[in-house]
């Protein structure tokens, strides 16, 4: 690991599509650049790679990521795979990092953030049984692996994922219930002439339900999974349907409401935020060229906004300029004109997407869904609380308490705000990832001084914002 | 991804990984064959190599991985992207890891809930 007081020039933190553009377009442009992944091996979780016997047997999956992983590795780029961030100190100069239970740490004069996105799933009574995943790890399950989630399928919530992610449980041979989509994305109406605009998207949407109705696999607009039922295994789902609501045998729910930006490192770096006023999840807030309130910090990806590989690859050559720019490094005119077109074109085609899949009426988690998985609190007796308060939700029902630090309530609880006009997030508290104590240890004897830069400063969501959190409140340091 | 092939799905999946899949009815993935063998609670699990071990338990069928340390209840990975914790499973000589993020090895001795229940 780098010692105290080396310095390099940029760190990209995530090695998905944005981070191994920006990463690579800037070590071609004469940065000295660490990149620090959590994974294995680069691609993140679009790009995620067979490996093993998996990959000699079935193929690349993806060609083109492990072709920019080459090309990351060509450009001299200094790659820390298995590597997480889990806090910062120097007020927010240095990173540090756990690699497989051994502390390290990273100080760069430029921090670009490319920690993509969490998958978000809105509770259902039942969620919690066995069986029932997120769209992206049934998606997973199936192409990286080779293995079918369940016999009989149900894929359901509402976004464009949900297509692929039941046509790659058909290639491994599960029967897939239908896919119920709670929005109308795939009515004809005055907004679907925008199609035209976006023709790659509208085909690829075509092939996808084409592939479906082939297979007699049923997709629904205007549905909702109610509930889930079974001991101790997904056994049926009760959805709604045109004569009201009825049940599916299943042994498996894939279950997901499109993405959220994991905003957590950005967070604890001070980095201003707005309210979503779709999720009511809190955003950082990005210019377009990447740019954050800190001008040591850039975004790229989909932290900076959720639109998928094109954007975020975009986003990546973008950043890539920016922080070369800032660098006082040479940037090719052309080259910066094109970054910020490709941004502006995939910008408009996600929000096209975006537009065609929202749900109206937004949905509300039931009252005896659990919320936080961790602690087992229901959406009721979060609402039962009473408070708007984040921190206050914590000390009164635990939600939000336990080693996902939120992640996985965050978007119930954001939606859960935004329906009652009160909007909700966590404050980004170290460590934003679990790790060992020994590496907190470590890190505490070498760096007394570990406090977050600054409170979340947020502009949309007055009074919510925290002062200066303390450190590392689960472990007791 | 520089516009070479537009995904739809912006998020996720990609297009098929070979051309073949242009028939409607597309091709059944073939079964890998193994070539690594697991004892998942005393029994023998085989799996092939650069799968994780969780994918290797829900092909076996292991969803009790985790009781829940609040209510009791069996628990398994909902996220596999290691943010759930609900597929933590212990491996002898290495303790407590979650299953998502474990490669699975010839000889990995794995105890889910479902294990500890039985043997109890």
């Amino acid at each position: 690991m780098t010692a105290v007081g080396s310095a390099v020039d940029v760190v990209v933190v995530g090695g998905g599509p944005a981070g191994m553009v920006a990463a690579r377009d800037l070590a071609g442009a004469g940065a000295r650049t660490v990149l620090v992944d959590e994974s294995a091996q680069l691609g993140g979780q679009y790009y995620k790679r067979r490996s093993g016997a998996v990959l000699a047997q079935a193929g690349d999956l993806r060609r083109r990521g492990t072709a920019l992983a080459a090309q990351v590795h060509a450009a001299g780029v200094d790659v820390r795979s298995r590597t997480l961030v889990w806090g910062v100190a120097d007020d927010g100069r240095t990173l540090l990092t756990d690699r497989a239970g051994e502390p390290g740490e990273v100080t760069a004069r430029l921090v670009v953030l490319a920690t993509g996105a969490h998958e978000r799933v809105l509770p259902v009574p039942g969620w919690e049984l066995p069986g029932v995943v997120t769209p992206g790890f049934a998606l997973h399950l199936a192409t990286i692996d080779r293995v079918a989630v369940g016999r009989r399928v149900l894929v359901a919530g509402s976004g464009p994922f949900l297509l692929p992610v039941a046509v790659a449980l058909l290639d491994v041979g599960v029967e897939v219930a239908g896919v119920l989509e709670a929005g109308r994305p795939y009515r004809v109406d005055a907004g679907a002439l925008g199609a035209v605009r976006h023709p790659a998207r509208v085909l690829q949407f075509a092939g996808y339900r084409a592939r479906l109705a082939a297979a007699g696999v049923p997709v629904r607009q205007g549905r909702r999974v109610l509930a889930v039922h079974g001991t101790d295994r997904v056994e049926a789902v009760t959805v709604t349907g045109p004569r009201g609501e009825h049940r599916e045998q299943v042994d498996a729910l894939a279950l997901g409401w499109g993405f959220r930006p994991s905003t957590e490192l950005a967070g604890l770096l001070g980095c201003a935020t707005a309210l979503d006023p779709v999720s009511g999840a809190r955003l950082v807030r990005a210019d377009d060229d990447g740019g954050t309130s800190r001008p040591d910090v850039l975004v790229a990806g989909e932290v900076a906004g959720i639109g998928g590989v094109g954007l975020a690859t975009a986003r990546g050559a973008q950043v890539a300029v920016t922080a070369a720019r800032r660098l006082g490094l040479d940037v090719p005119a052309a080259g910066a004109a094109r970054a910020a077109r490709a941004v502006r074109a995939e910008r408009r085609a996600a929000d096209w997407t975006r537009a065609r899949f929202a749900v109206d009426p937004p949905p509300r988690p039931a009252g005896n869904a659990v919320l936080c998985r961790c602690e087992a609190v229901t959406v009721a007796e979060v609402v039962g609380a009473g408070t708007a308060d984040p921190d206050a939700v914590k000390g009164l029902t635990r939600a939000g308490m336990g080693p996902c630090q939120g992640r996985q309530c965050l978007p119930a609880l954001a939606q859960l705000g935004l329906l009652d006009g009160r909007p909700a997030a966590f404050p980004a508290r170290m460590p934003v990832r679990p790790v060992p104590l020994g590496v907190l240890a470590a890190a505490g004897r070498a760096l007394p001084r570990l406090e977050p830069p600054h409170g979340p400063a947020d502009s949309a969501v007055p009074g919510s914002g925290a002062g200066p959190t303390p450190v590392a409140g689960r472990t007791g340091r | 991804m520089s516009g070479s092939r537009p995904a739809a799905d912006r998020h996720g999946p990609p297009p098929a990984p070979t051309r073949r899949r242009w028939s409607l009815r597309g091709a059944r993935a073939t079964a890998l064959v193994p070539d690594v063998a697991l004892e998942v609670d005393g029994r023998p699990v085989p799996a092939t190599s650069g799968q994780s071990l969780l994918a290797a338990l829900v092909a076996a069928g292991a969803w009790s991985q985790r009781l829940h340390p609040v209510t009791g209840r069996p628990e398994a990975g909902i996220c596999g992207m290691g943010t759930c914790q609900a597929c933590v499973v212990t491996v002898a000589g290495r303790g407590a890891v979650r299953a998502c993020g474990t490669e699975v090895e010839d000889g990995l001795q794995v105890t889910t809930a479902a294990g500890r229940e039985r043997s109890r």
